[in-house]
């Protein structure tokens, strides 16, 4: 998935900020030479708790502050350079949005910042609209926003330039479950069309769902780093998931892993329905029957020119459904045949299946799918990382 | 309530469709139309005839005219018998039978040819009304086209409401005044829309600076001072004596409403240029503009030109009203009779109007005279006993005081010895434009007089070219200023005059008693160089061109300090710079002792001269920095109908514009170029 190339994106050797005092004292060692590139085409994810230098890290990236020492190129070029910011697009940490503007005007004052013609800028206003679902409100002051509607805002605003760049921070804080699901989606596009991501999260999952590479940060300095397989690969233990399986079909699975691997199975659990799934269903039932809402409404495709050439939604869904952790069957897929033939089916093929060695299954729900499951290798550090995130304070520049 | 809403939508995309538009852009051209274009033949009509008595009275054979006019009382001009009535014919004509007044003559002979639905003031300015008719025009199409159809309806209804409530209460006052803030407050909006359409290519110093009207226009930090400016200025004309002279009440509103639109703006600029900026650095907004392709001086360049196109549109909308007003007033009552015709008249010839002033020209003093001053007044000064060589600052000081008595002494007018006046000739030069004109010109003084009351009254007189037959005798009263009008014919071909002061006040035990003198500034002559409409847009240019420089100075405050601070120091400048002319003058007076003559074993002597030369130096700072703000005042211009020569508003638009405004954007650049935008508040290190 990811695309290598001689020329990174982000280029940071020996990167390092101190801030002063007055008195030009060291108050604080924000980054301490750390080293990282991003290549072109890559999700890149920054990790860590507050006070780790994420976002200062990025603030340096952008030209929003000057490194103390080291070298950072973006585009070959320093940050501070204004053509190397026609390619990025950014969502700060809070979407710090005019409040006299209504959400029409933003996009266009941000379109006109980057020289979009009228026409160019119309179409896209209207697309990122319809995309994060505020295009009933285009109308009306941001100042009367939500946190998560301004949230949409600001995610609208970052890509009205279509960016070769994304910076993301905390993309998916203030949004419902319906809006962080989106944000995924439209990475999992963009990167389809080789777009370029730097994604900074408090949410673990959020970065392990969608990130190719990153890097983990505590006090400035880099702790781990590596692509998202090398750093959560766990060879130790395979899962076996499948549609509920008679107690009897279980025993005869585990008789057949004894004779042939010679271990038993640790556990043996009944899936509930995600909440996270629970919730989309019970918003699009709503939306199904019209009830009226002043917030945001139900979120259109991906903008079309954020889309890639020839690809829809199957694209889509075929990239979510490669994340590694998959959603289990939901209950209204099931009902689509009756129980007893799920069960019938299911068994026979499980046993099938397991004791004729065959091909991965490639659909799920009435066939057994077989993932490895990888749980966090490093769970004790990500343990102490975490330990820092307990604040609800976000990030580290969090105010003058 | 939802029939309301159903309504509301209805109208609103009503006014969108273009057969609603046409149909209206018909109606209002075809309705500016029907009024303008008679009352323009009209104008013309009373324009030709004023030209054609103008060439009969000023040509060959004008003498003759005048005769037949005085004898009959009417005259035949281009085939049309003119007519004036009996007891207005004897104020025409002096004791010698000369016209007084050429202007006069013409708007009293022209009196029953203005029909009563043409407003005078419109009749006799063909441009004014080519002017009115374009923008009423324009107004109502701008409306149609710019989808504020159905808003204006609104307003005006809203207004018509509000009017009738008014009439209702029985207030005239309330009524104009209400009416008044209505069509000031939707002007504003028609032309913030216009403005904003005019702005919105991509360019990102027009969008932002498109961003920052809207801002103004939807915060109230701004709206406050644009709102209580609109709402203002309908109501001035109710604070105007109505018993005083029409010149006065002229010269009174104008001075009060450009002077109140220029402190409002003022305000509002430096509150709008600190929020702008210091609102968005510390709300973040600004990382989201750094964040994209624009570089920092062209986001300080927009800002600053946000700020100046609203002045525009708040100074264009305040200068109509206020110009409106002015040729409404100037048609108003005036006293009965022929003193009410001369204040009307004053209003046009001395008010509203464009003059140059010109002052006497006096030989220069030569150098070895000075020389000699400054020499004997070293010598014999005690304190300089023993010093050889005169110091630099001591010799300069000494020259102006010479150079001051010495004008002091060329301005006095001796007084009348033995039965015989007192005379002082003083020669002017430089008039040449009122050669050949028909406009009279006139000469203001304000004398003073030895040992006089401020409730006398004395007797002087003016002499022309030294020619007899041009004495004039006036009475004046010493401290007052007076004016004396005369006739171009007395300018000699090569633009020079000599006007003798003849001092009628006879000495009594000393001559200083009965002796007259005035200031430098208080002997001049104003004749007429252009109109009053082209000096009011002049004055509006340099007021915009001033709070072009208050907005650069209060963007570039903002950029390191805080909205307060930023808002505190941006008006402690204005205020200096407004104060820079009496401050300069001040200085003259505030001279700390030499440091070689401190006692430095004296320590309250040492601390008294470092706070003294501490403040002198800030003080000449401050002068050197923004005198020329306070220079340039075009209001005092406009009161006087003195004219703001292009001279003037080229000078500064260089120094103010250019230059001030120029460095402080350099500035501000400077200081966001180096800042660091984001600030560290982190938890752990």
């Amino acid at each position: 998935m990811v695309k290598q190339s001689s020329n990174p994106i982000v280029e940071a050797v020996g990167l390092t900020k101190v801030f002063r005092d007055f008195w030009m004292r060291t108050k604080a060692l924000a980054v301490d030479h750390i080293d990282f590139e991003i290549n072109p085409g890559e999700i890149f994810g920054l990790l860590g708790p507050n006070g780790s230098g994420k976002s200062t890290t990025i603030k340096m990236i952008l030209g929003l502050l000057h490194k103390t020492s080291g070298q950072l190129t973006v585009f070959g070029r320093t940050p501070s350079d204004v053509t190397v910011k026609k390619h990025i697009g950014f969502l700060p940490e809070e979407s710090y949005l005019y409040r006299y503007l209504n959400p029409q005007e933003t996009l266009d004052y941000y379109g006109r910042l980057f020289g979009l013609d009228r026409a160019t800028r119309r179409n896209r206003i209207e697309e990122l609209l319809e995309m994060v679902g505020l295009s009933h409100v285009a109308h009306r002051p941001i100042g009367e926003f939500s946190k998560g509607m301004a949230r949409r805002i600001g995610i609208a605003q970052a890509l009205i330039n279509d960016p070769e760049f994304l910076i993301l921070d905390e993309p998916t804080s203030g949004l419902d479950p319906i809006g962080t699901k989106q944000v995924k989606d439209l990475l999992l596009n963009l990167r389809s069309r080789n777009k370029t991501i730097l994604l900074s999260s408090h949410l673990l999952s959020d970065v392990q769902d969608v990130c190719d590479r990153m890097v983990m940060l505590y006090g400035g300095t880099i702790r781990a780093e590596g692509s998202v397989d090398q750093l959560l690969e766990d060879t130790g233990r395979t899962i076996i998931q499948s549609p509920r399986l008679k107690e009897e079909t279980i025993q005869r699975v585990e008789a057949v892993i004894r004779e042939s691997e010679g271990i038993s199975i640790e556990k043996v659990s009944q899936p509930r329905q995600r909440l996270e799934d629970l919730f989309l269903d019970i918003v699009e039932q709503a939306r199904r029957e019209h009830i009226e809402t002043a917030g945001a409404t139900e979120s259109g495709q991906t903008a079309g020119f954020l889309r890639a050439q020839g690809e829809g939604e199957e694209l889509i869904e075929s990239l979510t459904s490669d994340t590694l952790d998959s959603p289990p069957v939901r209950a209204t897929e099931v009902k689509e045949t009756t129980q007893a033939e799920v069960q019938k089916k299911t068994t026979d093929k499980v046993v099938e299946g397991l004791t004729t060695a065959a091909p991965e299954p490639e659909s799920k729900g009435t066939e057994v799918s077989r993932k490895v499951e990888r749980p966090r290798v490093d769970q004790s550090m990500i343990d102490d990382l975490i330990d820092g995130v307990g604040s609800s304070d976000d990030e580290d520049e969090s105010g003058e | 309530m939802n029939a309301l809403r159903r309504l509301h939508r209805v109208l609103t995309a009503l006014q969108s469709r273009l057969w609603i538009r046409v149909l209206c852009s018909v109606l209002a051209i075809a309705g500016t139309t029907a009024y303008f274009v008679p009352l323009l033949s009209t104008s013309y009509t009373y324009d030709s005839s004023a030209r054609g008595i103008v060439n009969s009275f000023a040509g060959p054979e004008g003498q003759r005219f005048s005769d037949t006019l005085r004898e009959t009382g009417s005259v035949k001009i281009d085939g049309v018998v003119r007519t004036i009535e009996p007891e207005l014919l004897a104020t025409l004509y002096d004791d010698d039978g000369k016209l007084v007044d050429l202007r006069f003559t013409i708007v009293m002979l022209l009196k029953d040819t203005i029909p009563e639905w043409a407003p005078i003031w419109l009749l006799q300015q063909p441009t004014t009304t080519w002017i009115f008719y374009v923008t009423c025009t324009a107004w109502l199409l701008l409306i149609t086209w710019m989808s504020l159809l159905y808003p204006f309806l609104l307003t005006c209804l809203g207004t018509t409401c509000a009017v009738l409530i008014a009439w209702w209460l029985g207030s005239r006052n309330l009524m104009f005044a209400v009416g008044g803030f209505g069509l000031l407050l939707f002007s504003f909006v028609l032309l913030v829309r216009l403005v904003s359409i005019l702005i919105s290519s991509p360019r990102q110093v027009l969008a932002i600076a498109h961003t920052v009207i809207k801002e103004a226009s939807r915060s109230r930090i701004s709206l406050i001072f644009i709102v209580a400016l609109l709402a203002l200025l309908p109501m001035l004309p109710f604070w105007l004596d109505p018993d005083s002279p029409l010149r006065h009440r002229v010269q009174t509103f104008i001075s009060r409403s450009v002077g109140m639109t220029f402190v409002f703006c003022a305000c509002m600029t430096i509150v709008l240029g600190c929020a702008t900026v210091a609102f968005e650095i510390r709300d973040r907004q600004i990382w989201q503009i750094m964040c994209k392709p624009v570089g920092k001086f062209r986001y300080i360049l927009g800002k600053w030109l946000g700020i100046l196109l609203l002045n525009a549109v708040v100074i264009f909308i305040a200068g109509i009203s206020t110009f409106m007003y002015i040729q409404y007033l100037r048609t108003t009552d005036v006293a009965e009779g022929m003193q009410g015709d001369l204040d009307r008249l004053a209003v046009s010839e001395e008010v509203l109007t464009a003059r140059r002033t010109d002052l006497p020209i006096y030989p220069p003093i030569p150098e070895e005279l000075l020389q000699q001053y400054i020499q004997d007044a070293f010598e014999n000064d005690p304190l300089r006993e023993g010093q050889e060589e005169i110091p630099a600052y001591l010799e300069r000081r000494l020259r102006r005081q010479f150079e001051r008595d010495l004008d002091f002494t060329r301005r006095m007018v001796p007084p009348g010895r033995e039965g015989e006046p007192g005379l002082r000739t003083f020669e002017f030069a430089g008039l040449s434009e009122t050669v050949g004109t028909v406009s009279p010109l006139t000469l203001r003084y304000r004398f003073l007089i030895g040992g006089s009351e401020t409730s006398d009254v004395f007797t002087c007189g003016f002499m022309f070219n030294g020619d007899p037959q041009t004495m004039m005798v006036r009475e004046y009263v010493p401290t007052m200023s007076h004016f004396v009008t005369f006739p171009p014919s007395f300018v000699r071909p090569d633009g020079t005059i000599a006007v003798t002061i003849v001092n009628f006040t006879q000495m009594r035990s000393f001559e200083g008693q009965a002796q007259i003198y005035f200031d430098e500034e208080d002997l001049e002559i104003l004749y007429k160089v252009g109109g009053f409409e082209a000096n009011f847009l002049r004055a509006m240019i340099v007021m915009l061109i001033k709070l072009g420089f208050l907005a650069g100075l209060s963007i570039f405050c903002a950029t390191f300090l805080s909205f307060p601070v930023a808002c505190l120091s941006s008006f402690t400048i204005f205020m200096a710079a407004t104060m820079g002319p009496y401050l300069a003058y001040a200085l003259e007076f505030y001279v700390p002792v030499e440091a070689n003559r401190v006692e430095w074993s004296n320590l309250a002597q040492v601390i008294q001269w470092l706070f003294e030369s501490g403040i002198r130096k800030i003080a000449q700072a401050s002068v050197f920095m923004l005198e020329a703000f306070g220079q340039y005042r075009p209001t005092n211009d406009l009161v006087n109908g003195l004219v703001v020569p292009w001279g003037k508003v080229l000078g500064s638009f260089l120094r103010l514009a250019v230059i001030w405004s120029g460095l402080s954007l350099v500035l501000g650049y400077v200081v966001l170029r180096n800042r660091q935008l984001a600030i560290y508040s982190g938890g752990q290190s």
